[in-house]
């Protein structure tokens, strides 16, 4: 069975220089995949290369391949029948994301009608029937409502709720909660859990934070410096980490025993994400590494390959992790 | 809110699509061409001082609307005989004089306006703002005629009016640019020393506004250039005989059917001086600060 | 929402107020005796008292500022000293002279700024983006009066296309009348036009990078689509904004362009006015001009809180 994202070799170039390159990774049915990474790892760019939605001046190189097609050879038009439809995004920001001179119910409506052949009194039943299923209050008075009426958690539902309304393959979710509350963002990692469970479709979760991750997804990739440099199932890899970079992620996590902060030091990587176009030749996290020889001069790849037969949804995928030195082999001399 | 208080009457410009996040002051292409043909202008006005290919009043009839190059007429005669070419070189004084004061009435006016307004806040803040939008119904020609009307028409009638009308703008910009900077916590700080908000105004918020207002005043004198053309040419600003560049352009409109190029050189040297001030401002604004470009 | 109509109002009445005491102020106090300049300086001071007793510029400032001002709700601004005839009426005649034509030429800008800066933003950095901002970096720095000339010059006096000035009235011709109009309409507009498209573009490009031009994109709406159905609603409130402001600039633009073309509108009545010292006209003028830029001043703000949804719940 294919997989519902087939991501080859995908890289993003600001002008001359890689953001991301390299990247492969499969998303199988009905599969919730978190990305895991810092700011300035790549995680966004990837996103949005899937979605042909990067900015002006990036452009995206690889291969994408979605239902059969390339997506990253698509016209617009194109491209535009499988966003919103087929692959679907919720963002970062929710407090800017809709458009504050339409109503909600309108700007719900809007991407049913834009994909079914739907009318206008069928499309508004169907969006306030979203609505109600994202957990909103009195779903009939936002429908009407404006969206500086509602709260950040309110709007975040609402984006929800349009990529939801398809019942898209794929939803690509970038940091759904970071700009929330604290005691929301719990709130809405369990909705979009659920709501992807009962539509049946792929998540995408980037997110910095582990505990998210832990909570949410059944996989994981694992980002730096605009390459994937582990992936596998989340308990699997979180369990015992294979790449000295993941280790060093999970150990600087604040661990909280039954309420109680562990007293101990943070342990830390040593040295800082590298900027644009300050990537190490070879491994990229060759300079923070302690476990670093002369043959990480070399890039190493993602191992193994990601296989055909990857597109299964009740089937783990593999582990890979691109490291010459991992944590499973033994400590060079 | 009232249409003048959401209008940031600076022009705004794009921001960088890919945010290159560099400091680095970049001379751009408009820095210099604006700065060239500024001080063309102020160096021709300061010249003609000193010199001028021909006495710009003398009247020389018998040589009248010769065309360009005539007998060392650069730009030609006019219909009494003046020197087209010495008329502007003195025509340009006046320009700048106007401008500068123009400009300088609004500043000295607006600027501790708008810093009121900003540090006071409350009932203060909103009278000097509904003031100013009073003042801001009287366009800079309606101002001019009502001084004109009253003290007679001529140059200074002209810069008081000019520089009136644009006290509005000056006051206003300068609220919205301070404001920011009042709220940040380091003004906090110099109040709890027990400095006066006078004090905390000139020596903190106005260093950090002032490349706003340097390019607002660049947007202001390329203004006060065309009304004070408008002016002159109507007969209320600069007086006849005395040369102006509007001045020239009433002459051609009568002449024009005899010899239409009379009425392009005093024009173009309006242009190219408005050009020139906007090019500078846009010019400062981006060495001084791109990002400035993304506030306004 | 009622609230802030009655306050705007409020504020509509105390700024035309305001405004008539300036006018008046400036008109009183500064000039000097217009009896002695009507008689001239040889006059003898009984006849110049009894003038000024005629005229009723002997009473008190505030009597006479009361009566104007009573005098202009009524309907009845005064009577000019130089020329006896009453004010109301020339100012209703030249009306509908200035009014047109600051109605074509707002027209005119518009209808060509707003087409030209979309396209403008939509081909950002692109070789139509940069014709743009060069043409109407052009179009700002030009005085519309030398437009005015210039245009004058060849479409009217060498192809003899349309008038090069006057007017010959709505009741004898309107197509004369509206063929007289239309140069000084292009040349107001060409300078209105200018700003307004820079203006646009700005607004356009602004909205474009908002964050809901990327969700509506992430719908599935072609980049057109989305700057269509989203970006213009949002960038229309800064563009109505600016379209109210530029009507002070446009009435001040009449008065010089109606001197170019010869128009009889209010600027050139006011023009004369001053050549012949006829100060009640001028005032009486000048408070009309003004009241009418307050007055769309209001209706732009009101406007304005409507279209923006986020201002009305107040």
């Amino acid at each position: 069975m294919e997989p519902v994202l087939r991501v080859r070799d995908l890289g993003v170039l600001v002008g001359p220089v890689p953001a991301v390159s390299g990247v492969s990774f499969d998303i199988a049915a009905s599969r919730r995949v978190g990305l895991i990474g810092e700011s300035g790892s790549g995680k966004t760019l990837t996103a949005l290369s899937i979605m042909g939605l990067l900015p002006e001046g990036l452009s995206a190189v690889g291969q994408v391949v979605h239902d059969g097609r390339e997506l990253l050879e698509l016209s617009e038009e194109e491209i535009c029948e499988i966003r919103g439809d087929r692959i679907t995004m919720v963002f970062q920001e929710p407090m800017t994301a809709l458009n504050p001179v339409m109503r909600i119910g309108d700007q719900v409506a809007e991407v049913l009608r834009i994909h079914r052949d739907v009318s206008r009194s069928e499309a508004k039943l169907r969006a306030m029937e979203l609505l109600r299923q994202v957990r909103l209050r009195d779903p009939e008075a936002r429908m009407r409502a404006y969206p500086h009426q509602l709260s950040g958690g309110q709007r975040q539902r609402v984006v929800i709720a349009l990529a939801l309304a398809c019942d898209p393959a794929l939803i690509i979710a970038d940091e759904p909660t970071t700009a929330l509350d604290v005691t929301v963002q719990a709130q809405i990692l369990v909705l979009l859990r659920d709501l992807v469970e009962d539509h049946g479709s792929s998540l995408l979760l980037i997110t910095h934070d582990l505990a998210v991750v832990a909570s949410v997804c059944e996989d994981v990739l694992v980002m730096y410096g605009g390459r994937i440099i582990e992936s596998g199932p989340t308990r699997d890899v979180f369990d015992s980490p294979n790449h000295p970079y993941t280790d060093g992620l999970l150990a600087a996590v604040p661990e909280i025993e039954a309420g109680i902060e562990r007293r101990s030091r943070l342990a830390t990587i040593a040295g800082s994400v590298p900027g644009l176009g300050q990537f190490p030749t070879g491994c990229v996290f060759r300079n923070r590494c302690d476990r670093a020889t002369e043959a990480c001069l070399t890039e190493p790849t993602l191992l193994p390959e990601p296989s055909i037969e990857s597109g299964l949804s009740d089937v783990d995928p593999p582990r890979r992790v691109a490291c010459f030195h991992p944590l499973d082999s033994e400590i060079p001399s | 809110m009232t249409i003048t208080d959401s209008f940031d009457l600076t022009e705004p410009e794009e921001a960088p699509a890919v945010d290159s996040g560099g400091e680095r002051r970049r001379v751009g292409a408009n820095l210099i061409v604006g700065a060239a043909i500024v001080l063309t202008i102020v160096a021709t006005a300061l010249l003609s001082f000193l010199w001028t290919p021909f006495d710009p009043t003398r009247v020389e009839v018998p040589d009248r609307l010769k065309g360009m190059g005539w007998e060392g007429h650069l730009l030609g005669t006019d219909q009494v005989g003046h020197d087209i070419l010495s008329q502007l070189m003195v025509g340009a004084r006046n320009t700048l004089f106007v401008g500068i004061l123009a400009v300088g009435i609004a500043l000295v006016v607006g600027v501790p306006l708008g810093g009121l307004a900003a540090a006071r806040r409350g009932w203060v803040e909103e009278s000097v703002m509904r003031l100013s939008d009073v003042i801001y119904a009287f366009p800079a020609i309606l101002l001019a005629i009502l001084l004109s009307a009253a003290r007679g028409p001529g140059i200074s009638s002209a810069m008081i009016a000019i520089g009136v009308a644009y006290i509005p703008i000056v006051a206003r910009v300068t609220r919205g640019a301070s404001l920011a900077v009042f709220q940040t916590d380091y003004i906090r700080a110099a109040y709890s020393y027990g400095r006066g908000r006078t004090y905390v105004f000139v020596r903190h918020v106005l260093p950090n506004i002032s490349s706003v207002l340097i390019v607002q005043a660049t947007v202001l004198f390329a203004l006060a250039i065309l009304a004070e053309a408008a002016l002159s040419y109507l007969g209320l600003g600069v007086q006849p005989p005395a040369p102006s560049w509007g001045g020239s352009l009433v002459a051609a409109q009568t002449f024009f059917r005899i010899k239409a190029s009379l009425a392009f050189f005093p024009g173009l040297a309006i242009a190219i001086s408005v050009v020139g001030f906007n090019l500078l401002g846009d010019g400062i604004r981006d060495f001084l600060d791109p990002k400035l470009a993304e506030k306004t | 929402m009622a609230s802030y109509i009655i306050r705007r109002f409020a504020i509509f009445v105390a700024s035309l107020f305001l405004a008539s005491v300036a006018v008046f102020w400036v008109l009183a106090v500064l000039p000097g005796d217009p009896a002695t300049r009507i008689l001239g300086t040889q006059a003898t001071p009984e006849n110049v008292e009894r003038l000024r007793h005629e005229l009723g510029i002997d009473r008190p400032l505030t009597t006479q500022y009361a009566d104007w001002v009573w005098g202009t709700v009524t309907g009845d601004l005064g009577t000019s000293y130089v020329t006896q005839d009453e004010i109301t009426p020339q100012i209703r005649q030249r009306l509908k002279v200035t009014l047109p034509l600051a109605i074509a030429a707002m027209f005119l800008a518009t209808a060509v700024a707003i087409p030209v800066g979309v396209y403008a933003a939509s081909n950002h950095r692109q070789a139509g983006d940069t014709a743009v901002s060069i043409l109407s970096q052009l179009g700002i720095s030009i005085p519309a009066f030398w437009a005015g000339l210039l245009l004058t010059t060849y479409v009217a006096v060498k192809w003899g296309i349309l008038p090069a000035g006057g007017f010959p009235g709505w009741g004898d011709s309107v197509v004369d009348s509206l063929r007289s109009l239309v140069l000084p309409a292009v040349s107001l507009a060409l300078v209105q036009g200018a700003i307004l498209t820079r203006y646009v573009r700005s607004a356009v490009l602004a909205v474009m990078r908002e964050d809901y031009i990327r969700t509506a994109r992430a719908k599935g709406l072609t980049r057109r689509s989305a700057l269509w159905r989203h970006g213009l609603r949002n960038a229309a409130i800064p563009v109505i904004t600016i379209l109210g402001l530029q009507l002070a600039a446009l009435i001040a633009g009449t008065v010089v362009i109606e001197n170019v073309f010869v128009l009889p509108g209010l600027g050139r009545m006011l023009v004369q006015a001053i050549d012949r010292r006829d100060l009640l006209l001028v005032q009486s003028t000048t408070l009309v001009i003004t009241a009418v830029i307050l007055v769309v001043n209001l209706l732009v703000d009101l406007a304005y809180n409507v279209v923006d949804p986020r201002l009305r719940t107040r």
